[in-house]
């Protein structure tokens, strides 16, 4: 009766096999532990880096304004007489590893920066997390009437990248850590942490919320902590984005109009509290190495 | 005796009337304002049976390749939406030069005849094809944004060789 009923089901089993034979030949192209796509827009959330990775071969050249504080009103066109900019150069090496550099109008620095990618979520949260550690160096050139220290001039930020996504949702933390000296200040070492947020209001139009936070040293009660740590605020940028079939768009408002990560995470000197807002916006423009296929037909 | 069942069914199976694609190349192109639009996709998998006719062809959409890798991330993301539906399938019969059946695209399905052009060369068949799909019958929605001014049909070119199966 076993026996019986065991091949009842092999024939059975069979037949399903016959129908779908076509199916079952070539089987499916669906990966379900492909990497999560589009945690943030663009590279960057609204200054400081994102998750997001320009894929191997593709460059990208950024123009970011900031403009000064919207405060001044008509008298400076809402702060467009006091606009800062930084050109950017991003090329991507591979699909886990970026580097780029930059030129900042803001005390006249050049930056440099490495990212690369350990981990990638994926869509069936396989791997829960994406996880990317960020190298960005910077050098002020600026003259000043006499000569300053080169360590004064110089700032090195390590900074890990923990991100999430969850539907509509991106979620990303960001420790970091400058070495930097400041004039008569003892400590060399300075730790921060930033949070970011996006939320997708349309298809193609993102809300991003940034905030970094400075970790302060014990105060010694000296006149250089209180201008490191007390004359200097914690920044909070609010963008929006727009996606537009191979451009996007970043707008936004920030105590913040300087660009890399030394001067808007740690050296931010104005605050939402006194109105000192700053307009910004970020343009890029994308190169492939990839050899345009032209129309043949 | 179920060991010979197998056999009897594993026989019965023509084998030799099946033909799986060896490889394949899926183009689309479209004019734009701005910058033409043109992708391509090699990653397909099909297979035909060419006593019935019956065919499948299995696209993976995000497979396609953008020179603008920033506009194929949006195709992925926002038009085609590949986290959601991954898959292109289009199944249905061949008769003589021309195929139809019906193409899931975007999570829509469509009824779908086209011309072919079939030819058997060295044992391999060789089929190649052009048509057109109007975005506005898969739900693909066209933004009215900025400088985009993308077209409502998109031209579809097909080169594909298939092989006879071997188990």
């Amino acid at each position: 009766m076993k026996s019986f009923l065991f091949i009842f089901l092999s024939i059975i089993s069979l037949e399903l096999i016959g129908q779908n034979s076509l199916d079952d030949l070539i089987g499916t192209t669906t990966l379900p532990n492909k990497p999560i796509s589009t945690t943030f827009s663009s590279t960057r959330i609204v200054t400081g880096h994102s998750v997001e990775m320009i894929p191997k071969g593709v460059r990208e050249f950024r123009i970011s304004h900031r403009f000064g504080t919207i405060q001044e009103g008509f008298y400076d066109i809402f702060g467009l007489d006091q606009a800062k900019i930084r050109l950017g150069y991003d090329i991507g090496i591979s699909d886990k590893l970026m580097v780029g550099f930059g030129r900042n109008s803001h005390k006249k620095v050049y930056d440099v920066f490495a990212r690369y990618s350990f981990l990638n979520q994926t869509i069936d949260n396989s791997v829960p997390l994406t996880f990317q550690y960020l190298f960005a160096s910077s050098i002020e050139t600026l003259r000043y009437g006499v000569k300053i220290p080169f360590m004064q001039r110089f700032a090195q930020i390590n900074q890990l990248l923990i991100a999430k996504k969850i539907n509509k949702f991106s979620f990303q933390l960001m420790p970091s850590l400058m070495i930097h000296e400041y004039d008569n200040y003892d400590k060399n070492t300075f730790a921060g942490i930033g949070g970011a947020v996006r939320y997708l209001l349309g298809k193609r139009v993102a809300l991003n919320i940034e905030y970094f936070a400075r970790l302060k040293h014990q105060d010694n009660g000296s006149q250089d902590f209180d201008r490191i740590f007390n004359q200097n605020y914690n920044s909070l940028g609010i963008g929006i984005d727009i996606e537009a079939g191979g451009h996007v768009f970043q707008f936004h408002f920030s105590n913040t109009n300087t660009m890399n990560e030394q001067a808007f995470m740690f050296e931010t000197n104005k605050t939402w509290e006194k109105g000192e807002i700053c307009f910004g916006f970020n343009i890029l423009r994308e190169f492939s190495s990839n050899k345009k296929s032209k129309k043949e037909w | 005796m179920v060991i010979l069942i197998y056999i009897i069914s594993f026989l019965s199976v023509n084998e030799d009337k099946r033909f799986i694609i060896e490889n394949s190349n899926i183009e689309f192109y479209s004019k734009a304002l701005l910058e033409d639009i043109q992708a391509k996709n090699t990653e397909s998998i099909g297979a035909i049976d060419i006593e019935s006719g019956e065919f499948v062809i299995k696209i993976p959409v995000s497979s396609f390749e953008f020179p603008n890798k920033l506009m194929q991330k949006h195709f992925n993301d926002s038009y085609l939406e590949t986290d959601k539906y991954p898959e292109c399938i289009f199944r249905g019969t061949i008769n003589n030069q021309n195929a139809s059946g019906e193409i899931t695209l975007h999570g829509v399905t469509k009824k779908i005849d086209i011309p072919i052009s079939l030819q058997e060369i060295d044992g391999k068949i060789n089929i190649n094809t052009n048509f057109k799909i109007i975005l506005k019958d898969h739900k693909i929605k066209i933004p009215r944004l900025l400088f985009q001014n993308i077209a409502e049909e998109i031209e579809i070119k097909v080169t594909s060789t298939f092989t006879r199966y071997v188990e």
